[in-house]
This record gives C-alpha cells, sequence and structure tokens, in this order.
C-alpha cells in the first residue's frame, strides 16, 4: 500500500518535470503557438493566458481521465471538444466577472483556447489512457510549463519593446529611463514575436547540444 | 465597397496568420512542400467559408433570439467540428482525388483557431451574413497566401547553411518575423 | 443486438447535456458580476471625464436614452459622419444644477473592429475628457491611444466645433491635433468619433431634454 502511494507520488512528480522541462509544449512540441506569440506583449498578458490555460488543463485532463471508460471511442473527439469548450467558457465567465482587466486585454484569445492543441493533445495522448492522478499531474505539468514560457516570452518582448518590467498597463515595477534605452516597438508588434520564440527556441537548442556533446566526451574519456 | 474592404483588410492588412496569430500550428507544421500547402490552404478555405455562414446565421437566428449567446464557443466548434467531418464523408464519395490530397489536412483543421476565431471575429464586430461570408473568405484567403509563400521560402532555403542551432523551428519563426515586416507594407492601403 | 451508434449517440448526448446545465449555472452566477463590472466601469469612465459632477443620470424620454442612435442618425449622415454611431447619453449635474453631458461614441472605422469611448462635454461645448471604454487596436500602435495618455488629453479643456487631424504641430486650441505615430486609422477614429459627439451635442442643446430627477439641457 505505501509502495504504491510512493509510486503515485513520484510518477506525479515525473509528469510535472515533463510538462515543464522535458515536453515543454512551447519550446519542444511546439505547440499552441497561437496564444503564445499573441497575447505575450507584457509578462502580465503571459501569466493571465498561461494560468486560464492551465486551469482548463488540469480539469479537462482530470474529467476526461475520469470519464475515460464511459466516453466510446468511436465520438471521443466530439466528446472531447463539448468538455473543454464547457470549460473555457466557465473560465471566460470568470475571467470577465472577477479580472475584468485581464478580460479585456485576453480578448478573443479566451474562447481560442478550445482550440489549443496543447489540449486536446493531452487528453488524446495521455488523459484517455491514464488514471485520474497521474492525469491531473500532467496537465497541472503542461499548463505551468506553458506559463513558463509565456511568462518569459512576455518579459523579453515588454523589456525590449515597452522599456518596462512587469507593467500592468498604468504603473511597472521598474522602468527603463529613455535616455539609457529607447524601446523598439517592433518587439511589441507581430514581427518581434516571432523573433523573439526564435532566439529563445534557438538558445535552448545550444544548451542541450552543448551539454550532450560534453556528456559524449566524458563517455569516451572513460572508455578510453 | 464595404465588402471589398472587409476582403482586403482580412486577406492583406491584418493578415491572419502573420499579424493576429490565428492558423499558426498549420502554418508552421504544413509547410514543408509548396504542394502541401496549397492543399491546406484549399481546405482551410472551403471550411472557413462555409462556416462562416453558418455559424453567423445560427447566431442571428437561433442564439440571440433564445438570448442563449453564451453558448456561441460550444455551438461554433460544434458545427465546425461536424463541418468538417461532413467535408470529409462527401469528398471521399464524390471525389476520391480531390480526398487523397485534403483527406490528410481535414481533421487538422478542427483545430486550426483560424476558423473559430474567424466565426468568433464576426459575431464580435455584428457582421451580417454578406459580410460574415467575405470576412470569412477573405481571411482563409489570407491563411492561403500566407502558407504558400512561406512553402515556397523553405523549398529554396532547404539547403542553405544554417547556423546548428537555428536549424529546424528557430529559422522558420525567423522567416515568418520577416514575412510579417513585409506584411505591414500593406497597411498603407487602408 | 442494440445498435451500437445509438448507445453512443446517446453517452455523446448525456456528456452535452450535463456541460449544458454546468454552463448554464456558471452563467447565472456570474451574471450579476459582470453587469456590476460593467456598470463600474461606466461610471469611472463617466467621472474621468467630467470630474466636477456628482450625478450622472439617463434622460426621461427613453428617445434620448436608450433610442438615441436614431435621433441622432439623420445629423451624423448629413455631416458625412456615418460610420459613427451614438450608442449612450447621461445628464450630468453638480449639486442638482445641469453641469454637462457625456455622449458614448461607437467608432466603427477602428483598425482592430469598433473602438467605444465617451466623451464628455460642458455646458459652453468645452470637452472635460475623453474615456475609453472598449478597444481592442494593435499592440504597441494603435494601443498607444489608450497607453499614452498624451493623445487623447489633446482635446481636454478645447473648445471648438470640430477638430482635424495632422502628423505633427497641431494646436488644439485652434482645432488641429496630432495624431498616433504609424497608428492614422486609429487617430483618425478617434477624432471622427468625438467631432459626431460634438455634432449630437449641438442638437440635444435646446430641445428642453431633462432627466427624471428635473435636471434639463440647455
Amino acid at each position: 500500500m505505501a509502495d504504491k502511494k510512493e509510486s503515485m507520488a513520484s510518477r506525479g512528480r515525473e509528469r510535472l518535470y515533463n510538462g515543464i522541462i522535458k515536453e515543454n509544449p512551447t519550446l519542444v512540441l511546439i505547440l499552441g503557438m497561437c496564444p503564445t506569440l499573441a497575447v505575450t506583449t507584457s509578462a502580465i498578458n503571459g501569466i493571465g493566458m498561461g494560468l486560464s490555460t492551465t486551469v482548463v488543463l488540469l480539469l479537462s485532463n482530470t474529467l476526461i481521465s475520469m470519464l475515460r471508460k464511459f466516453i466510446p471511442d468511436r465520438v471521443r473527439m466530439p466528446a472531447y471538444i463539448v468538455i473543454v469548450a464547457s470549460l473555457v467558457t466557465v473560465v471566460q465567465f470568470l475571467l470577465e466577472a472577477y479580472v475584468p482587466d485581464l478580460y479585456d486585454s485576453l480578448g478573443i484569445y479566451i474562447p481560442l483556447i478550445v482550440v489549443n492543441c496543447i489540449i486536446l493533445g493531452r487528453a488524446e495522448a495521455y488523459a484517455s489512457k491514464n488514471p485520474v492522478f497521474p492525469s491531473a499531474m500532467d496537465g497541472l505539468g503542461m499548463g505551468l510549463g506553458f506559463t513558463c514560457s509565456l511568462t518569459i516570452l512576455g518579459m523579453i518582448r515588454e523589456l525590449l519593446g515597452a522599456g518596462t518590467f512587469l507593467s500592468d498597463g498604468a504603473s511597472a515595477v521598474f522602468t527603463i529611463p529613455q535616455s539609457v534605452y529607447t524601446p523598439a516597438n517592433i518587439f511589441i508588434l507581430a514581427p518581434g514575436a516571432f523573433i523573439v520564440l526564435a532566439f529563445i527556441i534557438a538558445i535552448r537548442n545550444r544548451v542541450i547540444r552543448k551539454n550532450q556533446e560534453k556528456k559524449a566526451r566524458e563517455s569516451r574519456k572513460e572508455s578510453a | 465597397m464595404k465588402l471589398l474592404v472587409i476582403a482586403v483588410s482580412a486577406a492583406l492588412v491584418n493578415n491572419v496568420v502573420l499579424s493576429r496569430f490565428l492558423g499558426l500550428c498549420p502554418f508552421l507544421g504544413v509547410s514543408k512542400s509548396i504542394k502541401t500547402a496549397a492543399g491546406m490552404g484549399a481546405a482551410v478555405i472551403a471550411v472557413v467559408t462555409v462556416s462562416s455562414s453558418i455559424c453567423s446565421l445560427l447566431y442571428d437566428y437561433l442564439l440571440v433570439p433564445l438570448d442563449l449567446v453564451y453558448l456561441n464557443t460550444i455551438v461554433f466548434i460544434l458545427i465546425i467540428a461536424a463541418l468538417v467531418q461532413f467535408v470529409e464523408m462527401v469528398l471521399k464519395k464524390k471525389s476520391h482525388a480531390l480526398y487523397e490530397s485534403l483527406g490528410v489536412y481535414l481533421p487538422l483543421i478542427t483545430t486550426n483557431c483560424c476558423v473559430l476565431g474567424t466565426a468568433l471575429t464576426n459575431v464580435q464586430d455584428s457582421y451580417g451574413l454578406a459580410e460574415s461570408v467575405v470576412n470569412g473568405f477573405g481571411t482563409s484567403a489570407g491563411f492561403c497566401i500566407a502558407i504558400i509563400l512561406m512553402a515556397g521560402i523553405r523549398e529554396k532555403t532547404q539547403y542553405n547553411n544554417v547556423p546548428e542551432s537555428f536549424k529546424g523551428m528557430p529559422i522558420v519563426l525567423l522567416t515568418a518575423g520577416l514575412m510579417s515586416i513585409a506584411f505591414f507594407g500593406f497597411a498603407g492601403i487602408m | 443486438m442494440k445498435n451500437p451508434i445509438v448507445k453512443d449517440a446517446m453517452r455523446l448526448f448525456i456528456i452535452t447535456l450535463i456541460s449544458g446545465i454546468i454552463l448554464g449555472f456558471f452563467y447565472d452566477l456570474t451574471k450579476g458580476p459582470i453587469a456590476a463590472q460593467e456598470e463600474k466601469t461606466r461610471t469611472q469612465a463617466y467621472q474621468a471625464v467630467l470630474p466636477d459632477a456628482d450625478k450622472f443620470e439617463a434622460a426621461a424620454d427613453t428617445a434620448y436614452s436608450t433610442d438615441i442612435e436614431a435621433q441622432m442618425r439623420p445629423f451624423l449622415n448629413e455631416a458625412g459622419y456615418t460610420s459613427d454611431s451614438i450608442t449612450g447619453l447621461v445628464i450630468a449635474s453638480t449639486g442638482g444644477k445641469y453641469s454637462g453631458v457625456v455622449v458614448t461614441v461607437t467608432a466603427h472605422d477602428g483598425y482592430g473592429g469598433d473602438i467605444q469611448f465617451s466623451v464628455g462635454i460642458k455646458p459652453d461645448g468645452t470637452i472635460g475628457g475623453i474615456s475609453i471604454l472598449s478597444i481592442s487596436e494593435t499592440a504597441g500602435l494603435g494601443m498607444r491611444a489608450k497607453a499614452d495618455p498624451s493623445f487623447l488629453s489633446q482635446w481636454t479643456g478645447m473648445k471648438q466645433d470640430s477638430f482635424d487631424l495632422v502628423k505633427s504641430g497641431g494646436d488644439p486650441a485652434s482645432g488641429t491635433v496630432d495624431a498616433i505615430s504609424g497608428s492614422t486609422v486609429t487617430s483618425k477614429a478617434f477624432q471622427r468619433g468625438i467631432n459626431a459627439a460634438l455634432i449630437a451635442f449641438k442638437n440635444l442643446q435646446d430641445n428642453g431634454i431633462s432627466t427624471a430627477g428635473g435636471v434639463t439641457i440647455g
């Protein structure tokens, strides 16, 4: 019994690590690109979008895993879509009622969480085949991984494009004085989104490649 | 005149992919060769134009009178999923050649956010039926233009010497960034 | 043998039904707070554009409260402002005395769809201020209308029949305002919308429109 609990916990941890680092949905799987690029004009927007998606992902994975024996295989896609669309609409109501500023700045991208490939992708690839707890952890991990990438992307674009850090539209944690750096507007605009993400992925690729080369060298040394 | 402005603005000025970031997954994923890109583009044009008109009709004549506007996301996505399934079945029966070339992309279209995105923008900007259809066609034509251009560039640059870390997705994203700068030029015609 | 398609359809139907019920429940739950939020945004906007006023009320005559657009349409069309709608009117008072109107304009010629904003106009025609209710322009370009207050503040305290847009070097006191650089479409939507509000204001005067509380325009 204790063993089983232990393995459940470790499986959960493994899922979290997998979602945030190993198979980060944005940087590695290149999924859910639309919200990633569209709403990350500021770090706050990135966090808001990331967390909204995380909530939907956690609940949808949990529900779909719970219902996995009830949902007939042939109509599973429409069933998933209904579940995800309902969850997204609920999140949309809650944001509109309690965080209206965020609701306004995310705009049409909130209902579009429904077609975020990450959500249906995880439902199909993981939640439909695994027990509830690991599925929930998988959703949470993927969601947090998504949130991390969005926040980083938002922070860089905001810093380069508007010269502010964690601004909520009216006031910022700090602002780079114009005399030191003149913000380059293009980073807030569409092209900046593509270019900054290209560099983030390239840097990640480089770090991973260097690590692998180092490991390969070490193993060669050992065998010699 | 207004319809023309909507079409041009949807296709070029506010290009779905390059300035509104909708439909990026197929744009990045299915743009390796011009042939597949054109197939995907054509399938998207068909689905978006038809779904725009159906969603617009349903919204105006069913959801609004019944005061069920808040169900729009869920209704639209179900319509789109059903439509995609239907188009797939019809193509399979009637035109096997077309099915062979488009078939693999059809299931992908349900999760292409430019389809749901267009249906939602039509409602948001309170477009009528004609405007919705024109906006849907313009938007998807914009998608088609962008994905074919991208595929053309990728075919040309396939054997270029790209820095190791930029191979794969990063170089594609950089290309998209430059294309997006170029599309800013269209803002001048508004 | 039972038809498996019927079974599948039944299960799908059950899932849809339950989802629908849950959605309806949340809709009812959040309806109140959402309406309250909208009300709050509106009151804040009114207060921002006419800071001296202490009360904002709709006109008693519904032709000027709920159907204001129909009343103003002919005047706007005549002046060529076909892409702007007057979507709201409230009458402001300070200590029970008439102190201006707040005209809400929806400009349909924005770059990213409709832009909705409120214009506060004092009894002598001076603009008290402009406050944005909803806008979805391009981030970093048109959105600067909201982020950078220096664009809309050009109008504050000015008294003109209409304003023209120039690239730079505008003088609001003589009726010219600077556009946001790189966002001509957005700037023009605001400039025309504000002119439309001024036209509406002119046509509202001397009509004896009053609130239920007896505050009269003019």
